[in-house]
């Protein structure tokens, strides 16, 4: 299979197919990593935004001064993971929805500083409302990204699935199942949060970044926004929380939904909130879950 | 004197911000959970207004009134029949559902009263007094004293009537409660319902005070996260000075910074204050 995806854009598939799957692997890494932070840490992190703009902004920035693309791209997602360290201790201070809350936030914080601020050697046409262009995305072919895309979806799948098979992800499950018990074992529960919280910034920071990377340029409102959750939030209640496999189908919805519907954002997220009500409402367990309750029934 | 001026608008203007957030500490104090789509709720009323002082000519005082209740009806049926399975499921799950509200209504705001923003006109928008050389607008002082006597009526319904005692009971403890007799669905529908009528109030008073557009909702429902975590849950006066802190934060940086960092800088002591005191600044 994989195999198969690395030899596609050779074989002349349409701009349309490369397109599809590029955003379909950005959207995979960032429903993965929501899902480890979600499903097997039980940290519902409504603010996936400001990392995905952060990393944007970072990679505009970076390019700018004529940093190497691969190079920015390492460094803004960095920027992301030591901003998501930064605020981890507001973040982790109150436990349940306070986190979920505040991470939705500290996004709107985030859109509002780059709304307002303006750096002192920008040029007056930019930065604001109107945001940055990214120039590295002049340089490069929608075959790089596409391989950049692909990449970066085999390592956030292989990340989440050797995280959750060694020890710490033994003791992240432990925590969000019960974090006063594992405190009273002895279990450094706040250095196993924090391990969780910068990889899953890292991973979805270097989705955004890679998402900007094509899309060539970014503004506060959308780089910001809410559809950064939404869109791996409805990928994994799809497939399914909790599940490594569940985000492979889910993401693959969520890329049609984005591309059908990309001239109507407003309708699109409309469509995607609609979804995700009906989904908590008749399967919470997702696709995945719906799945097993079939195989159990006709079995039994 | 600019000092002093700045230090009476943002106390005033605290009031109203106390409103918006005594919904969210009744929700989060009782059910344990917060209500993403509150802000978009604060707005449905402000547009709500607009439209019957559009239509009807209808005072937006007069029909905060029906507005409060209509949303009562709709908190307590929202909660009853749909977002209770949610919570059933898990406290998340709840959030999750209310993030999806949340983003329902803003997109249709848009498509029903454009991103153009809106206020809500009146005569008495420009009326002002004067005290000891400040002049104080009208609406400001509405703000303020009609946030208290909201806050002043829900602290005695929670205290005096037999539904506040069961709402605190369940608060307390939701099996017991059960086990006396309480129907705690209910109950839950009720704090929900309740929490809608101040956000109905509050859409109102701050539809007043400044234009709104559908983006905005995200803002009042930070804005009210930030009252509950400085002010700390459960009470009243907690809330209030929540208010008033976010409203003083403001109005100073607005005045003596740049008006355009004001939301800024309210977000970031709510973020210093979560880092240092979680349980509030009055918080044990």
């Amino acid at each position: 299979m994989i195999v198969i995806l690395l030899f596609i854009p050779l074989i002349g598939l349409s701009a349309y197919m490369v397109t599809f799957l590029t955003l379909y692997f950005i959207f995979l890494s960032m429903a993965e990593m929501w899902n480890f932070l979600a499903g097997y840490g039980g940290f519902f992190s409504l603010g996936q935004g400001a990392f995905v703009g952060l990393a944007g902004y970072m990679l505009g920035i970076l390019t700018d001064f004529g940093c190497p693309t691969y190079a920015a791209l390492i460094i803004s997602s960095s920027v992301s993971a030591a901003f998501a360290a930064v605020v981890s201790k507001p973040l982790f201070r109150v436990k349940g929805v306070y986190f979920s809350v505040g991470s939705l936030a500290l996004t709107e914080m985030m859109r509002i500083f780059f709304t307002s601020w303006r750096p002192p050697w920008a040029s007056p046409v930019t930065w604001g409302g109107a945001g940055i262009p990214i120039k590295a995305a002049a340089y490069i072919t929608r075959i790089e990204i596409y391989y950049v895309a692909l990449i970066l979806a085999l390592i956030s799948i292989l990340v989440v699935k050797i995280a959750l098979n060694s020890k710490i992800g033994l003791n992240v499950i432990a925590i969000c199942d019960d974090e006063d018990a594992a405190l009273s074992c002895g279990m450094p529960t706040f250095r196993y949060k924090l391990f969780l919280l910068v990889i899953c910034a890292f991973f979805t920071g270097l989705a955004g970044a890679t998402f900007y990377l094509y899309q060539g340029y970014i503004e506060p409102v959308s780089g910001f926004g809410v559809n950064w959750t939404l869109i791996p939030l409805m990928a994994t209640i799809i497939g399914g929380l909790r599940s490594v496999e569940g985000p492979i189908f889910g993401a693959f919805i969520s890329t049609i939904l984005y591309l059908q519907l990309v001239r109507y954002l407003g309708l699109s997220l409309i469509l995607q909130g609609v979804i995700v009500i009906l989904f908590v409402f008749l399967a919470p367990k997702g696709l995945r879950g719906l799945f097993d309750k079939l195989k159990k029934g006709s079995g039994g | 004197m600019k000092l002093i001026e700045a230090v009476v608008y943002g106390s005033l203007l605290g009031g109203a911000y106390a409103v918006i957030g005594i919904g969210m500490s009744l929700t989060l104090g009782v059910m344990e959970v917060m209500n993403i789509a509150h802000g978009e709720i604060i707005l449905l009323s402000s547009y709500l207004a607009y439209q019957l002082l559009l239509l009807l000519g209808m005072d937006p005082l007069l029909s905060a009134i029906p507005l409060s209740l209509f949303l009562l009806t709709l908190g307590f049926f929202l909660q009853k029949y749909c977002l209770s399975r949610a919570l059933k499921y898990s406290v998340e799950m709840f959030v999750i559902t209310t993030l999806a509200i949340s983003t329902i209504l803003e997109n249709v705001y848009l498509l029903i009263w454009s991103p153009m923003q809106k206020a809500l006109i009146t005569g008495y928008l420009l009326w002002s007094c004067e005290v000891g050389g400040i002049k104080v607008p009208f609406v400001f002082l509405l703000d303020f004293f009609v946030s208290i006597a909201v806050l002043v009526t829900l602290r005695e319904f929670l205290k005096k009537t037999y539904l506040g005692m069961a709402i605190r009971a369940s608060s307390e403890d939701w099996k017991i409660a059960q086990l006396m007799g309480i129907n705690t669905d209910n109950i839950r529908a009720l704090t929900l319902g309740l929490a809608f009528l101040t956000a109905g109030i509050a859409g109102v008073l701050i539809g007043l005070t400044y234009p709104f557009s559908p983006s905005i909702g995200k803002s009042y429902m930070v804005i009210a996260f930030g009252i509950v975590v400085l002010g700390g849950l459960g009470s009243m006066i907690g809330t209030f000075i929540g208010g008033l802190i976010i409203g003083l934060v403001q109005v100073l940086t607005a005045t003596f910074f740049d008006p355009a960092w004001q939301l800024f800088a309210s977000y970031l002591v709510i973020f210093i204050i979560l880092a240092l005191r979680p349980k509030g600044v009055l918080g044990r």
